[in-house]
């Protein structure tokens, strides 16, 4: 198999040296160099094109999202993905950084189980592009979805809890055709508004319920949804 | 300011340039007036003393007299000729030009003087003379005398001494002298009037100093980063500068715009021509072309005439970000010693547990504050694929921790890329309009904990949105109206401002509707439901 090479542009030497232990622990991972300044990242990156760049957004000499940005406008540049490390005060920076999108997002002091999860997870996407050419971000952002996607049908997602799940289905079941709104729902279970929305919205898009647009009366429409036939049980 | 070399004032400038003007004309007038005058009256003047001299010199006794040398006689004569006329003198000459009858007796016998004798004596023609003479210089009338066989054998010299002519001048000159002297102060106060209604015309200001103005004007126009604009009672346009024409999108520039109306540009002239027409208005919100500007008027007078107005206006956005640049460094400065403090106590915590060796403790507490904002990047990152609505939550989310509000992030979020009438900068417009006025409402009653939810997620066919707070509520008369522009009256509808209007038209115009209920205990909640499974879009 393929080493993945990793860039590591720390200007902290044990931080750095840190990194590169996490990533020797997983085989597939290469810690090809460790740059301490944006100089010397931008040569490493035009000799040894990474696949990945842990950056560190304070550097001695600039700013890691900088380096980012060129990375991005150069387009003689080898494309790679980046890892974007910012110290916890500085979200501004990752704001920015995700409108221009990095490949993750880590916060300082990194823990190693979070690292970790980065590198799986690039693995686990590395294999899908792979298997299609030249996927774009939009259709990873759909891989992506996918994957989120088959994870909620196997086991419910975090927010919906079963109890509550079974009781709203219990009415629906009961209501076979009667159109309910959130406030009929909050009527009839006593949970919060809030709460009965994001169940409510769950079930319609997992097919249990279906969802109407009523606009009734001018200017006041509302949305119910109802148990019908064809609903999953 | 202006520049000292020129000493003299506008206003005196005018004066002397008319007043000078006229003398000039005067002077020109009366001095060929005078000439005019003065060669006419030497033309009367000669003709009579020529007349006079023919006349006398064809009287036969005359001729008698002078053939027989009857100088006595002679002189009786022409005195009494003297007496009845007007001339200064009379005087005979024989052919030789001696005089042989003169006003002087003392002078009879001796040449007759001025030398203009020639033509008259050898030649026989009469004439007349300006000469210098023994009486002094005058104007004369000769004429030759003959005798019964044509012989010349004398001459008749009539004249007019200068200063007869001054009297006469002078008579004919005194009315005009008063005439001009009377013009003359007429013009005196016709120039200081005039030149004092020019200067209060001109706000009694110098030129180069309303070329300083009118420059000053211009650079101030252009240099002030808010559109301003003036006009007239009307409406029309007197004046406008860059940004003002930025902002309401008009190109053409002011030589045109003068003769346009504002109501021809601006659909939404209200604030323009709102009663009472005297009144300024301030800092007050317009709708135009979909933006927000904030607007002040300020009337023009003259005199206690209402003339016009100024209208100053900016976008409601640039207001707001300097506003909140302010409060912010407020915040910042707040935020920091709370950190620090919090910094030293945590400290205090690690240097104990570490001195028990309680390592995993410390290990714990350091990531528990990171693991949290980790979890919240994560969870972003993960579910919202639209890049700046995952910085736009972001940045709420770090804004509500700065305000002191815990905003939740629903846990079955999600979002992909649209597929709606809906572009992600409305979408983002919307999200943040309504967590901007969660966190206001919120702001405005402070009881016990702040929370704010928010739901997003487009997994079904319609992009749902909905954002919780748990501040005081709305009034339930007014939910009907929070989505109309009640937003011109900021002082009794402060809590639903233009942002809630924006959201609507949003979200109407991408075929969604929002819905605002009452969350319980207390609060409210809107909702937003927008199609999202647009065929080829």
């Amino acid at each position: 198999m393929d080493k993945i090479d990793v860039l590591i542009v720390e200007d902290d030497a044990k931080i750095a040296q840190t990194h590169s232990e996490i990533l020797r622990q997983t085989a597939r991972f290469n810690p090809i160099g460790i740059a301490e300044t944006m100089q010397m990242a931008r040569t490493m990156i035009k000799i040894h094109k990474p696949n990945i760049i842990l950056l560190d957004n304070y550097l001695p000499d600039g700013t890691g999202i900088d380096l980012f940005r060129e990375l991005i406008a150069d387009k003689s540049m080898h494309k790679t993905n980046v890892v974007l490390i910012t110290a916890s005060d500085e979200i501004d920076t990752v704001k920015t950084a995700m409108k221009l999108g990095c490949f993750d997002y880590l916060l300082k002091p990194v823990s190693y189980e979070r690292l970790q999860e980065t590198l799986n997870r690039y693995l686990t996407l590395n294999t899908a592009m792979k298997a299609y050419d030249n996927l774009q971000q939009r259709q990873i952002d759909e891989l992506f979805n996918i994957q989120l996607r088959d994870k909620h049908q196997q086991s419910l997602p975090k927010g919906i809890e079963s109890i509550t799940l079974d009781t709203i289905k219990r009415v629906f079941s009961q209501n076979i055709g009667v159109r309910f709104t959130v406030e009929k729902l909050v009527l009839e279970t006593g949970i919060s508004k809030t709460t009965a929305r994001r169940y409510l919205e769950y079930c319609s898009a997992n097919g249990l319920l279906s969802a109407e647009n009523e606009y009734g009366k001018v200017g006041r429409p509302e949305r119910v949804y109802v148990k019908r036939g064809d609903n999953i049980e | 300011m202006y520049s000292s070399s020129s000493k003299l004032t506008f206003r005196l400038k005018i004066f002397l340039l008319l007043f000078g003007l006229v003398i000039l004309q005067m002077s020109v007038m009366v001095w060929h007036f005078d000439s005019t005058l003065y060669k006419s009256i030497k033309h009367q003047v000669g003709t009579r003393a020529l007349i006079q001299a023919k006349e006398i010199a064809s009287g036969p006794a005359l001729v008698e007299q002078i053939q027989n040398n009857d100088l006595s006689t002679l002189q009786a004569s022409i005195d009494r000729l003297s007496k009845i006329s007007d001339a200064s003198f009379i005087v005979i000459g024989d052919k030789n030009g001696i005089r042989l009858a003169h006003p002087v007796k003392e002078r009879i016998g001796l040449p007759m003087e001025g030398g203009d004798n020639a033509g008259a004596l050898e030649n026989g023609e009469s004439y007349t003379s300006l000469r210098e003479g023994s009486l002094g210089y005058g104007i004369r009338g000769k004429s030759p005398i003959y005798d019964n066989n044509h012989n010349i054998i004398g001459v008749v010299s009539v004249g007019y001494l200068l200063n007869r002519f001054d009297q006469w001048i002078e008579v004919y000159m005194t009315p005009l002298l008063i005439e001009i002297l009377s013009v003359f102060i007429l013009t005196l106060f016709a120039a200081w009037g005039f030149s004092r209604h020019i200067q209060n015309k001109m706000n009694n200001m110098e030129p180069e100093e309303i070329a300083l103005a009118l420059n000053l004007q211009k650079s101030i126009l252009s240099s002030v980063y808010e559109g301003l604009i003036a006009i007239d009672r009307r409406g029309y346009f007197l004046n406008i500068n860059h940004s003002a024409r930025q902002l309401l999108g008009i190109e053409q520039d002011i030589t045109y715009l003068k003769s346009r109306n504002i109501i021809e540009f601006v659909e939404n002239s209200e604030i323009f021509f709102r009663d009472p027409l005297a009144d300024n208005i301030k800092d007050e919100m317009f709708l135009f072309k979909e933006q927000y500007l904030i607007a002040n008027r300020v009337a023009i007078f003259k005199q206690k005439e209402l003339i016009g107005w100024v209208i100053s206006f900016r976008e409601k956005s640039d207001i707001e970000a300097l506003t909140n640049e302010l409060s912010q460094v407020q915040q910042h400065t707040d935020t920091l010693r709370v950190l620090r403090h919090e910094f030293s106590n945590r400290l205090a915590t690690i240097s104990g547990l570490i001195q028990m060796q309680r390592f995993d403790e410390v290990q714990q507490l350091i990531s528990q504050e990171n693991t949290s904002k980790q979890k919240l990047l994560d969870f972003i990152h993960q579910q919202i694929h639209l890049p700046q609505v995952a910085g736009l939550l972001l940045g709420k989310s770090l804004r509500a921790k700065e305000l002191n509000i815990s905003l939740i992030l629903d846990p079955t979020c999600q979002l992909s890329p649209l597929n709606s009438l809906l572009n992600e900068t409305e979408l983002c417009a919307i999200m943040g309009n309504l967590i901007d006025n969660a966190f206001d409402a919120i702001q405005r009653s402070r009881e016990g904990k702040a929370i704010v939810n928010v739901l997003i997620t487009d997994a079904g066919e319609d992009l749902v949105i909905e954002v919780t707070d748990n501040g005081p509520g709305i009034a339930p008369d007014l939910i009907d109206d929070i989505w109309t522009k009640g937003v011109t009256n900021k002082a009794d509808n402060q809590n639903h401002g233009i942002g809630l209007y924006l959201v609507h038209r949003y979200v109407t115009h991408a075929n969604g509707f929002v819905i605002v209920d009452n969350a319980e205990p207390q609060g409210c909640i809107f909702s937003v439901f927008i199609p999202n499974n647009c065929k080829g879009k």
